[in-house]
C-alpha cells in the first residue's frame, strides 16, 4: 500500500541506527563519531541510536583506510545489513586513502570496496581529517533528505 | 462479560498497550537524555523506530533455525497481550475473572523472557547464544522472589478479607478497596520492593541487562534479529514496559482507576515507578551474570521470605 | 610563614637527595634505580652515561650524542643479546621498542631502551647484511620484544633466530611471502 511505504519512509528518515566500522582508522574519526553522541552535539535528536550489531543497523559508519586484511570483511558486514541502508564514508582515509593513499596496506577506497559488491549501494561521502560533528551532521541530515 | 466490554479488552490490549508502550518507551529516553544533560528524542521517536524496522528486510543467519527464530518475538508478544488483555479486564470490572488469574498473569509474563531465550538459541551466532543461557540464568534467579512477593500480598489480601487466599485479582481489588493499598503495610512495603527489583530485571535493564549487554556480547540474544521480527521484539520490550507496572501497580499499589481524580493519582503511580526505573537505569552499572544471581537469591529471596513470614504470621493471627 | 615552610617541604620531596651512585667495579647490581624516584640532574645522567660505557666496555662502538639524553651506538650481531640483557637487567632500563630499517647495503634493528629515573634513553643499533638478513633475538631477555621483532620481520624482513613464536604478526592473511613493503624500492603489491 502507498500510504504503508510513505509512512516507512518517514520512518527510515527519522530514526536511522547506525553501526560503526573502523577499517584501520587512526581513531581520530571515531572520535568525532564519540563526540556526536554527547551532550554537545546529541544525535539522539534527530533518532540517530549507536546499535550493537549490524543487523540492526541503516547506516554503516564507515572509517578508516580499507586495509588488505578487512576489505572481504567489510563487504560481508555490508552484507548483513539489511536493506535499504546507506553507508557513509566519513573523513579523507574511507574516501580515497587521505595521505595513506600510496601506502603498502591499502585496498582501495571504501566506495569502490562496497561497489563492488552492491553497484546500486548508496552511499555519503563527508570529508575532513577528522570531519567536524557539525560536518557530520549536516552530511547525515543532507543524504536522509535526499531518500 | 458483555460483548461491548470484550471488544473494549480486546482493543486496550491490542491497540492501546502497543501505543501506551511506545510512548512510555519515548518518556524512558527523554529521563534518560535530560539526565545526561541532552534533549532526547522527539516524541514520535518509538514510532518513527517501529514503521522503520518494518520497512527492512529479515535476515537470518546460515546455522539459525529460522522457523524458531522468526517465531520467537511472536512468543513474548502474545505473552504480554494476554497478560494485557487480563489486567485490562480486571481494571474495567474489577469482580471479574476466576480463581488463579493472577497465577496465569504471572505465567504468560514469562513468555518474553522465554522467546528471547528461543530466539537466542536458535539464531546460530555464539553470541546469541550467550546471551540467551544468560536470560535463562537471570529468569532462574528472579521468577523465585517474584513468585514470593505476590504471596506474601496475596496473604495480606486473604487477611484483610477473612477469606481463604485464592490468587484472584478480585480478591487484592476487594481487600484494596477495604483498607487501603497492599504495600501500606511492613510485609506488603517489602514485598513490593522485592517487586520492583525483580522490574528491573524482567525489563531487561541496567543492572540486569545482561542479556543484550550491547557492549559486551554486541546486542546478545537479539544480535542476529532484523526488520519486522526486531520490530516485534521493540514493540514487546515497549510494552513491558508498560504492563510491569501496570501489574505491580494492581498488586501492590491499590490498582488503576479510570475517572475523575483517581485518574490522576494512577498517573503519579505510574510516573513514580517510571522514574524509578529510568533513574536507576541509568545510575548504576551492569551487574555481572553471577552478581545478578546472588543478588536476587540472597538478597531479594531473603527480604521477601521476611514478608512472606510476617504476612503468614498476620494470616494465622487473623 | 606555615605556607612557606610547606612549600619548601613540597619541592624538597620531588627532588630527593641522591644515593650514593655505585661505580662499575661494585658490581652491576649494585645501583639499580627505583621506580617513582626522580634523579634528573645533570650530574646523575653523566655518571649512568660514564658508568654504561665502562659496563659495555669493547662490546659497543660508534657512540653518539645528539642531545643530552640519548645515547646511540653500534654492537655486533653476537654480542647483541648479551649487550641487551646488560641495558635490561643489570642497568635496570626499560624496553620501549624497537625500529627496523633497511640502509641499502645492511638492515638495521635499532633497539630503544629508556631510563626514566634520570631522563636517559639508549639506543642500540645492530646491523646485518641484506644478504643475510639475520639477527639474534632479544626475546629471551627482554620478553617484551616478541612482537616488534615479529612485526620487523613482517616490514623489513629481518630473520631474528631464537624467537619462540616468529609468526605473521601485521601483514594480511594474503599477503605473499618473501615481499617486505618497507625495504627500499619494494614493488607495490596493492591488488
Amino acid at each position: 500500500m502507498a500510504v504503508l511505504d510513505k509512512l516507512k519512509l518517514w520512518g527510515l528518515k527519522k530514526s536511522p541506527w547506525v553501526y560503526h566500522v573502523n577499517t584501520g582508522a587512526c581513531n581520530n574519526c571515531d572520535i568525532e563519531v564519540l563526540e556526536l553522541l554527547t551532550p554537545r552535539f546529541d544525535v539522539e535528536r534527530l533518532g540517530v541510536l549507536l546499535v550493537p550489531s549490524p543487523r540492526h543497523a541503516d547506516a554503516l559508519l564507515v572509517t578508516g583506510i580499507c586495509t588488505r586484511q578487512i576489505r572481504p570483511r567489510l563487504q560481508e558486514i555490508y552484507r548483513q545489513t539489511p536493506k535499504p541502508c546507506l553507508v557513509v564514508c566519513l573523513g579523507a582515509c574511507a574516501l580515497s586513502g587521505g595521505i595513506f593513499h600510496d601506502a603498502w596496506h591499502f585496498a582501495g577506497p571504501v566506495d569502490e570496496v562496497i561497489r563492488e559488491v552492491d553497484p546500486d549501494a548508496m552511499i555519503v561521502y563527508i570529508p575532513g581529517c577528522p570531519p567536524k560533528p557539525e560536518a557530520m551532521i549536516a552530511g547525515i541530515a543532507k543524504a536522509l533528505a535526499q531518500l | 462479560m458483555s460483548a461491548g466490554s470484550i471488544i473494549a479488552v480486546l482493543l486496550l490490549a491490542f491497540v492501546g498497550t502497543p501505543v501506551l508502550g511506545l510512548v512510555f518507551k519515548w518518556v524512558d529516553r527523554l529521563l534518560t537524555a535530560r539526565i545526561q544533560w541532552r534533549k532526547g528524542p522527539p516524541f514520535y521517536q518509538p514510532f518513527a523506530d517501529i514503521l522503520k524496522l518494518l520497512g527492512k528486510e529479515t535476515l537470518a543467519g546460515e546455522r539459525a533455525s529460522v522457523g524458531t527464530f522468526l517465531l520467537a518475538p511472536l512468543l513474548g508478544f502474545i505473552g504480554i497481550t494476554v497478560s494485557a488483555a487480563v489486567l485490562w479486564a480486571v481494571v474495567l470490572k474489577p469482580d471479574t475473572g476466576f480463581v488463579g488469574d493472577l497465577i496465569i498473569v504471572v505465567y504468560f509474563l514469562v513468555f518474553p523472557a522465554l522467546g528471547i531465550i528461543l530466539g537466542g538459541s536458535a539464531s546460530g551466532s555464539p553470541h546469541a547464544g550467550l546471551g540467551a543461557s544468560r536470560e535463562m540464568k537471570l529468569v532462574v534467579a528472579y521468577e523465585l522472589p517474584f513468585i514470593l512477593a505476590i504471596a506474601a500480598v496475596v496473604l495480606n489480601a486473604a487477611g484483610v478479607e477473612h477469606a481463604v487466599p485464592s490468587f484472584r485479582f478480585a480478591q487484592i481489588h476487594d481487600a484494596q478497596s477495604l483498607s487501603g493499598p497492599l504495600l501500606g503495610s511492613v510485609s506488603g512495603f517489602l514485598a513490593f520492593l522485592c517487586a520492583v527489583a525483580v522490574t528491573q530485571a524482567k525489563l531487561g535493564l541496567v543492572p540486569f541487562d545482561q542479556a543484550e549487554a550491547e557492549t559486551e556480547l554486541m546486542g546478545g540474544a537479539i544480535l542476529e534479529y532484523s526488520g519486522p521480527a526486531l520490530a516485534l521484539i521493540y514493540l514487546s520490550r515497549a510494552m513491558l514496559l508498560f504492563v510491569m507496572p501496570m501489574f505491580v501497580i494492581t498488586v501492590f499499589w491499590g490498582g488503576l482507576a479510570l475517572t475523575g481524580w483517581g485518574l490522576l493519582w494512577t498517573i503519579l503511580k505510574f510516573v513514580v515507578l517510571l522514574i524509578v526505573i529510568v533513574l536507576v537505569r541509568n545510575t548504576t552499572a551492569r551487574l555481572r551474570i553471577d552478581q545478578a544471581m546472588t543478588f536476587f537469591w540472597f538478597v531479594v529471596t531473603p527480604v521477601a521470605l521476611v514478608a512472606c513470614a510476617i504476612s503468614l504470621q498476620a494470616f494465622r493471627g487473623s | 610563614m606555615n605556607t612557606d615552610q610547606v612549600k619548601k617541604e613540597k619541592n624538597n620531596s620531588v627532588y630527593p637527595r641522591l644515593p650514593a651512585i655505585a661505580s662499575a667495579a661494585a658490581g652491576p647490581s649494585a645501583a639499580r634505580f627505583k621506580a617513582g624516584t626522580t634523579m634528573r640532574t645533570q650530574s646523575a645522567l653523566e655518571d649512568v652515561i660514564e658508568r654504561l660505557k665502562g659496563l659495555l666496555g669493547d662490546r659497543s662502538a660508534g657512540w653518539k650524542r645528539p642531545l643530552p639524553g640519548r645515547v646511540y651506538f653500534t654492537v655486533r650481531r653476537e654480542d647483541a643479546r648479551e649487550v641487551g640483557r646488560m641495558i635490561f637487567e643489570d642497568i635496570g632500563a626499560r624496553f620501549v621498542t624497537a625500529s627496523g630499517s633497511d640502509l641499502g647495503e645492511e638492515l638495521e634493528a635499532l633497539y630503544h631502551f629508556s631510563l626514566d629515573a634520570v631522563g636517559l634513553v639508549v639506543n642500540m643499533r645492530v646491523r646485518t647484511p641484506k644478504a643475510e638478513a639475520t639477527l639474534p633475538s632479544l626475546t629471551p631477555v627482554v620478553p617484551a620484544a616478541e612482537w616488534i621483532e615479529r612485526e620487523m620481520r613482517d616490514l623489513v624482513g629481518i630473520t631474528f633466530e631464537g624467537h619462540p613464536r616468529p609468526e605473521r604478526l601485521i601483514l594480511s592473511d594474503d599477503w605473499p611471502e618473501g615481499v617486505y613493503p618497507l625495504r627500499k624500492g619494494a614493488a607495490d603489491e596493492r591488488g
